[in-house]
């Protein structure tokens, strides 16, 4: 199955490559609405980090399959479309929340039980979803292209980023990705406190 | 191990390009990212702390870089919410003094020893950095910045660190502790001079 991955890794590039192709300033409004949609949660600071963070870990799987990055396109697509309808109650302390664990597991370089890996995947792609679905423009909000750019954004760049470290966990670079892995803790908790208050 | 030397201080860099960069989101993580670098004290207490994680070697060589940003972000916190809190600029000197002197000293406690030390200085430098937000600043951005740069401060002492593995290295780390230490006397003198 780690051969699935390194191929999903390849297959990332080429795309990446291929979508880079086209000028910006001279792209059609849907095709900057589909780019904009694929690059939208990687942009928005609270989405961003749990989803580096996220794909970090996942590169940290004994086992290499793609199950944690269906997971995570299944569950941030979710999210976007939640967090499209309106903002949810009580999701930004949550996110906060996510944040940290997500950060410690990195840092900690913490291996789940493949469920458990797949909950934590789950969980925490919903609550980006759902920051990256509060913080979009309205005039992207009714279009299926910007979904599907994030949902393509969503399975390519974690699997990208997984691809990269997967096969390279040197002691420089374990040491790196715990580093990492306590800044989006640490930025999480600060992240936590402040919407703890502005909730309360 | 050249590479891993050099690679935090190109990453300091990028802090050049700020000029140019436009305001808003950027001038945020700017400002918070320039802060711990623009004071000596907290310049010389991470690179203690990496310093220290490299003297040690084992696991507190990522156990001290990582238990400080999560620590002192519980001090941020606490100074941006404003709670009060006292002696934070003697607690910093204190750290600069005491890490420079358990380098200087080889001081070699266990990893978790070696952690509590450093957490204990850490909400000092978290509470000063979070009580010094500027206003009209994204806290978050701020906050993400000085997240950073404590972390490639980190990375520095650290790489440094590695000298140990030199001959003659430990003696010249050693002698690296003892300038920091000397150099938090000298802070620690101008604070009770009021100067």
């Amino acid at each position: 199955m780690r051969i699935g991955v390194k191929a999903g890794a390849a297959l990332t590039a080429v795309l990446v490559l291929v979508a880079a192709e086209p000028a910006w300033a001279h792209m059609q409004f849907q095709s900057a609405v589909f780019y904009g949609g694929m690059l939208h949660a990687w942009i928005t600071p609270d989405s961003a980090l749990l989803l580096v963070a996220l794909s970090a870990w996942a590169s940290l799987a004994t086992d290499a399959e793609l199950l944690p990055y269906v997971t995570l396109t299944l569950g941030l697509t979710a999210g976007v479309a939640a967090g499209l309808l309106g903002p949810v109650p009580v999701f930004q302390p949550v996110a906060g929340v996510v944040t940290v664990a997500v950060g410690l597991l990195l840092a900690t370089q913490t291996r789940l039980s493949r469920a458990g890996g797949v909950g934590v995947t789950l969980v925490a792609a919903v609550v980006a979803g759902l920051a990256a679905g509060a913080d979009a423009a309205g005039d992207v909000k009714e279009s299926a292209l910007f979904m599907a750019g994030e949902a393509i954004g969503a399975f390519v760049f974690p699997l990208a980023i997984s691809g990269a470290l997967m096969d390279r966990q040197t002691r420089l670079v374990v040491l790196g990705l715990r580093i990492v892995g306590s800044w989006i803790a640490a930025i999480g908790l600060i992240l936590f406190a402040f919407r703890l208050k502005q909730a309360l | 191990m050249r590479r891993f030397v050099l690679a935090p201080v190109f990453w300091l860099f990028p802090a050049l390009a700020y000029a140019h960069s436009a305001a808003g989101a950027v001038s945020g993580f700017g400002a918070g990212f320039l802060h711990p670098i623009t004071g000596v004290d907290h310049v010389l207490a991470m690179l203690a702390v990496g310093l220290w994680g490299a003297e040690l070697e084992g696991k507190a060589i990522w156990m001290l870089p990582i238990t400080f940003p999560l620590i002192m972000s519980l001090g941020a916190v606490a100074g941006i919410l404003g709670v009060p809190m006292i002696a934070v600029e003697i607690g910093i000197t204190a750290s600069v003094i005491v890490l420079g002197s358990v380098i200087a000293l080889n001081f070699r406690p266990n990893a978790g020893v070696a952690t509590a030390i450093v957490g204990c200085f850490a909400i000092f430098h978290g509470y000063a950095h979070g009580a010094e937000l500027p206003h009209q600043t994204s806290a978050f951005e701020f906050c993400t910045g000085f997240v950073v740069a404590t972390g490639m401060l980190h990375l520095c002492g650290i790489g440094v660190g590695l000298v140990t593995h030199l001959p003659h290295g430990l003696k010249v780390l050693r002698s690296g502790g003892a300038a920091i230490a000397t150099a938090g006397i000298v802070l620690a003198g101008r604070i009770l001079l009021g100067n």
